[in-house]
């Protein structure tokens, strides 16, 4: 069972970990008065979390505006891009380049269609980083275990692009030769076995 | 499936105790949790950053311990080796425990930049250990990305803000009273 970790409350000291009050400072060096240590901090003081204008209808019918389907008394601002149904400023929601209805984005985040809902993915990266390493320490069976390092080396590749990421390739490059060292060495002394 | 953003890779927070990857993207700093085989995502959005700092400090990191570890135990291998009779081998052993350690001190005393990225919700922390330059332009370019960002949301709910009714007139500035109006009596044909 994964330990859970502390709760965050807010800005505070990177170094020690004391709360500080980020109304308080101005740019600059700062000095932490727990730890007397100096810190460089650019402070900032973010618009408050706002809702949606909902607009309210005064007429109903084709001369006036359109009903949202969940709130009648509503005006509709949009249609569902998956559905098709009318929404209200408080029934719409904007991801991923899509305007949804609160039950086709309940549908879609939990098929993980959407990839700013999705929070847990698998690591081939990893996976890929793992294989290698502990394929070293197991030379007999260097062919197998470097094809599946260069099998989940591929799969890293693919789940990069998916996400469309850019740098951060170090790792996977490592990947990539440890189970091209692998096979090698795996080859070499089954060889070198059966010639003996 | 719906087309991804495009996700710049900024740096790690590596620690025993947790691994993370920093990544960029247009609205937020995304955050890689890595834990075992998966990765748990969070993310610290420009417009909702509270507070971004940057610091130099010299950290124990995996490496210290990885190579501190590896050269305790070779030194305990080699005062085995050389209380019997393999001198050389106990040598060698303790010269390799040596070297280990030296690394793992070097690696103790190398200086690492930290910036770190308090949210309203969450935060982001990245290390670059020896590069100086890259860890003031990412300091610089997150500052930069949420400052924007947040006058962007307040130039938005500025926008929205419905206009404020008029203000009363002067008394100079009133108009003259209308006249009075005849009292209006019965037809006459």
């Amino acid at each position: 069972m994964p330990v859970p970790l502390p709760a965050y409350l807010g800005p505070a000291c990177p170094r020690c970990g004391v709360a500080l009050d980020a109304t308080l400072m101005v740019a600059g060096e700062q000095l932490c008065p727990a730890c007397s240590k100096t810190f460089q901090a650019t402070p900032f003081a973010p618009p408050p979390p706002r809702g949606p204008r909902v607009e309210t209808m005064a007429e109903a019918g084709p001369a006036g505006a359109v009903a949202c389907a969940q709130h009648p008394g509503n005006a509709a601002v949009a249609n569902c891009t998956r559905c098709g149904v009318f929404m209200c400023s408080l029934c719409r929601i904007d991801i991923d380049q899509q305007e949804l209805c609160p039950a086709c984005f309940d549908r879609l985040s939990s098929e993980g269609v959407l990839s700013s809902t999705r929070n847990r993915i698998r690591d081939y990266r990893g996976i890929a980083v793992l294989s290698g390493v502990a394929g070293c320490l197991l030379w007999i069976l260097g062919p197998l275990t470097g094809l599946l390092t260069l099998f989940l080396a591929y799969q890293a590749f693919k789940q990069r692009r998916m996400m469309n990421e850019s740098g951060g390739m170090a790792p996977l490059i490592f990947a990539v030769l440890l189970g091209l060292i692998q096979i090698t060495g795996g080859v070499f002394f089954l060889w070198a076995l059966v010639s003996t | 499936m719906s087309n991804p953003v495009r996700r710049e890779y900024l740096g790690a927070d590596p620690s025993l105790a947790e691994r993370s990857r920093v990544y960029r993207t247009p609205e937020a700093l995304e955050i890689d949790l890595v834990s075992y085989t998966e990765i748990t995502r969070k993310r610290v959005f420009f417009d909702e950053i509270v507070l971004v700092t940057l610091h130099r400090a010299r950290t124990i990191g995996a490496t210290t311990w990885i190579f501190g570890a590896l050269g305790a135990f070779t030194l305990l291998m080699a005062m085995a080796v050389l209380a019997g009779q393999e001198r050389q081998v106990g040598n060698a052993m303790l010269a390799t425990a040596l070297a280990l350690g030296a690394i793992a001190l070097l690696a103790s005393m190398v200086p690492t930049w930290t910036v770190t990225v308090f949210g309203r919700r969450t935060r982001a922390r990245v290390r670059f250990t020896l590069r100086e330059g890259k860890a003031r332009r990412i300091y610089g370019e997150i500052c930069r990305a949420a400052s924007e960002a947040q006058r962007e949301v307040a130039r938005r709910i500025a926008a929205e803000q419905p206009a404020p009714p008029p203000l009363p007139l002067s008394p100079d500035e009133e108009p003259p009273p209308m006249p009075p109006s005849e009292p209006s009596g019965p037809l006459t044909p």
